[in-house]
């Protein structure tokens, strides 16, 4: 996963990589929320309140992305995120590769 | 100080004069066989200075796919072949200080020639290389990719229509794109149960008609794409029709089905990896 860090961009770093973090953070709150709002146990008021919630926590991200210029870096710190985990989902699922690589 | 030489070395094949003439590789420079002698077998070779090829990204895009060029046609030629990977360089050897301890063609503190050190280094293997290129002998390399198209199994999946539009109506924005974002993971898991059931099947058929089998990571992404399976196939060269009528067949009988089939190729992923060893650094 590629992360340039220097004293000039240390901090547009630093902050990408919060973002990123949180946004992941979010993508489990609301697969959580989804989860509950299926399982019947939330009223239509209990739902609209955490929906909205969650919107304005992803207004936020867009806008201190915006603000700092961190939305292609937060782009592609996730997919790095993402990548790493094909990767090791890959490994698991295919054996005889991650044997290949272990003897190479 | 004298300079040093080295040979670029791009596959082993059976030995067939003639087999790389014309052929031209990294810029263009030519290729030439190097017998080895009472083996049968030779490399496919051309000089160049012991130093690595380093580049840029495009640089070295452009220099991997001269190499798979040139391998291909000499492949083409012979029918057998097994390719090395890129940077495969065998150099001199440096002079020695211990004049008593040469051994070959070289003289007293002259390390042998990089074109003699190939020659032993395959000398020695020459049995297994042989087996190697008798197995491989007629067949190639098929490059699989299957993916489903989840834009197309959002029309006729009930699992997808959980959130009708009417649904969607009088709710706040936010439970709107709640809503939204369960439709996709819907779809997501819809294409995934999909992909799941079609990967035992076409892995399944696919090791019928192939003789290897090997699990590749993708060349091509795209992001409305759920992996069902992307492998490297060694068949026969008379079942390669026999691999596009089987992807045919599931394709027809799964239109969100997306299919690449790429090659053929010389089996650069059924290629013993003893045989790349040989590399300078």
């Amino acid at each position: 996963m590629p992360l340039t860090v220097d004293e000039k961009s240390l901090k547009h770093g630093v902050l990408s990589l919060v973002v990123t973090l949180v946004e992941v953070i979010q993508e489990a709150l609301e697969r959580q929320a989804l989860r509950r709002m299926n399982g019947g146990d939330l009223t239509m008021e209990e739902m609209e309140r955490l929906a909205d919630a969650l919107l304005e926590l992803d207004e936020a991200l867009e806008e201190i992305k915006d603000d700092h210029g961190i939305t292609s870096s937060v782009a592609d710190l996730h997919r790095g995120l993402d990548e790493v985990v094909d990767d090791v989902v890959d490994k698991l699922i295919n054996p005889r590769r991650w044997a290949e690589e272990a003897r190479g | 100080m004298t300079e040093r030489t080295a040979l670029y070395v791009y596959a082993l094949l059976p030995h067939r004069p003639g087999a790389a003439d014309g052929v031209t590789g990294l810029d263009g420079r030519p290729l030439r066989l190097l017998p080895v002698p009472g083996t049968g077998i030779a490399a496919l070779v051309h000089d160049a200075s012991p130093a690595p090829f380093q580049g840029d990204d495009d640089q070295v895009r452009r220099w991997v796919g001269e190499q798979s060029q040139a391998v291909t046609t000499v492949w083409e030629r012979t029918g057998s072949l097994l390719p090395m990977t890129f940077n495969v360089l065998v150099a001199d050897e440096p002079p020695s200080s211990d004049s008593g301890s040469g051994s070959g063609s070289g003289s007293p503190g002259k390390g042998r020639s990089a074109e003699q050190r190939l020659t032993d280094w395959l000398t020695g293997r020459a049995p297994e290389i042989t087996a190697q290129l008798e197995e491989l002998a007629g067949r190639c390399e098929l490059r699989v990719e299957i993916t489903v198209d989840r834009t197309a199994v959002t029309a006729d999946d009930p699992r997808t229509m959980r959130v009708p539009e009417a649904q969607l109506a009088g709710r706040s924005a936010g439970m709107r794109r709640l809503l939204a974002k369960q439709r996709e993971q819907d779809v997501r898991n819809a294409a995934g149960q999909l992909a799941d059931t079609l990967h035992a099947e076409a892995r399944h058929r696919l090791l019928s008609v192939a003789e290897d089998f090997r699990d590749r990571g993708r060349a091509h992404r795209a992001p409305d794409e759920t992996d069902v399976l992307s492998a490297a196939l060694l068949v026969r060269n008379e079942d390669i029709d026999t691999v596009g009528t089987v992807l045919s067949e599931l394709q027809s009988r799964q239109p969100a089905v997306r299919i690449r089939f790429l090659g053929p190729w010389p089996p650069f992923s059924f290629t013993d990896d003893r045989h790349s060893a040989y590399e300078e650094r």
